[in-house]
């Protein structure tokens, strides 16, 4: 029950994403959302989950809109991974926390992507502006997450309430 | 159990990483086809991508419509002066048609339009900050196929770059991965335009020959020399020129008429022969 949700969150997050996020642009960048999830997923679940979760929102977003078939979720494996590992070590709760590592995320998660397309030819050149999307992007998404991440903690314990109780009653 | 499990981690991670790049490599190609995987994901999600872009598209007219409630008499006001003169003009057109159909006739010229158009409504956008695509509500079903151009009544948007059977994906002209051939209408001169401009908005015009004049007001239009676009298509206005640093060329800088913030439906350019229009 607990995964079913999990993939229709990935599905309304994709078509939500692909709608145009109506009204939140930021320097005229919008948020990634699916990147955002994936590392709130890597705040809230086990690494070993987190990067699963991370995996299945980079295919549905590569299989769905990307132009290279599994780029988004090894990006985003990776950055759940990170962002675990981070979470684990600093006071996740504080906002300012939330905030500062879902924007270095968001930041090393796009440069990552942009590194893995130019190394498979589509390559983009690193001018200001490019730096400047990179900086407004995580911004948003620090902003957006960190607002979000208290929701999804809730949501997701309710999820794993029901899941335990399906497993023990059957 | 676990401990076997574990033992075939490391090598069960290095064999992902291979597939994941294998995939990456294999779709990074140019492909005339999507994958199954890929087709079936993109026409499932057609049902919602369609009912969010039109929820979406009904609030931003209701707002829309609150804004500019205000300034509705005054508008209505110019619109009517503008419907009289507008009148008047279509039917001088309409004499100046007669004539020209008479003309042509007396030179044996052929008809020129060599393409149908297949109305398409735009249902979603990139996810992704780095890729400038739209989602179309038309697929191979509706005769649509990877190459195919895609305009509005005020100029070019793109070119088709994959097809499911429900829904294409267009790449727009102000994509990085997008060059259109052009020509400067006033002079007729060729010019090569690019996307990928930090702004997003705008497009690069690189001369093709050290002869070429651009000036900040000229129009580009198509060149018609690909197979894509049809001939004289507008594509944007020169709004600035730059000379590019240690070359003695130049570059201009277009704007596009196309308002891609705004696209909601689109044409597709169709061969004659594919018939939907």
């Amino acid at each position: 029950m607990k995964y079913v949700a999990y993939g229709v969150l990935i599905l309304l997050t994709l078509v939500l994403q692909t709608a145009g996020v109506p009204g939140i642009v930021f320097f005229g960048f919008k948020p990634e959302l699916m990147l955002m999830l994936t590392l709130l997923a890597g705040m809230i679940m086990p690494p070993a989950e987190a990067a699963v979760f991370g995996f299945f929102a980079g295919l549905a977003q590569d299989l769905i809109v990307g132009r290279f078939l599994t780029l988004h979720a090894g990006v985003f494996v990776l950055m759940a991974l990170a962002e675990g590992f981070v979470a684990r070590r600093f006071y996740r709760e504080n906002i300012l926390v939330r905030f500062s590592s879902l924007l270095l995320g968001t930041a090393m998660g796009e440069v990552l992507y942009l590194l893995g397309a130019a190394s498979f030819g589509l390559s983009r050149p690193w001018t200001l502006g490019t730096w400047t999307g990179i900086l407004a992007v995580s911004v948003v998404n620090g902003f957006l997450g960190a607002l979000v991440y208290r929701p999804l903690v809730r949501l997701n314990k309710r999820l794993v309430y029901y899941d335990e109780l399906l497993k023990r009653t059957g | 159990m676990l401990e076997h499990i574990l033992r075939w981690k490391v090598p069960l991670i290095i064999l992902l990483v291979v597939i994941m790049v294998g995939t990456i490599h294999y779709t990074s190609t140019p492909r005339v086809k999507l994958s199954m995987l890929e087709g079936i994901g993109r026409d499932l999600l057609v049902p919602f991508q369609w009912v969010f872009s039109r929820a979406q598209r009904f609030i931003l007219h209701q707002v829309d419509k609150v804004q500019t409630m205000r300034t509705l008499k005054e508008r209505n006001a110019e619109l009517e002066e503008l419907v009289q003169a507008l009148q008047a003009e279509v039917l001088e057109l309409r004499n100046y048609k007669r004539e020209n159909e008479w003309l042509r006739e007396a030179l044996d010229f052929k008809d020129e339009r060599e393409h149908d158009l297949l109305v398409a409504e735009v249902i979603g956008r990139s996810p992704s900050n780095w890729e400038s695509t739209i989602i179309l509500n038309k697929g191979f079903a509706h005769g649509v196929h990877e190459g195919m151009a895609v305009v509005t009544s005020e100029g070019v948007v793109g070119t088709v770059i994959s097809v499911s059977r429900y829904s294409s994906t267009v790449l727009l002209i102000v994509d990085a991965q997008s060059a259109t051939g052009g020509l400067v209408q006033s002079t007729g001169d060729l010019v090569l335009v690019e996307g990928g401009q930090a702004d997003r908005e705008t497009l690069l015009a690189k001369p093709l020959s050290r002869d070429t004049v651009v000036e900040v007001g000229d129009v580009i239009v198509t060149s018609g020399l690909s197979t894509v676009y049809p001939k004289n298509m507008p594509v944007g206005e020169v709004v600035a020129v730059e000379s590019r640093q240690y070359e003695l060329s130049f570059s201009a800088v277009v704007r596009p008429f196309v308002d891609f913030n705004r696209l909601e439906y689109v044409l597709i350019v169709l061969p004659q022969d594919n018939g939907e229009s």
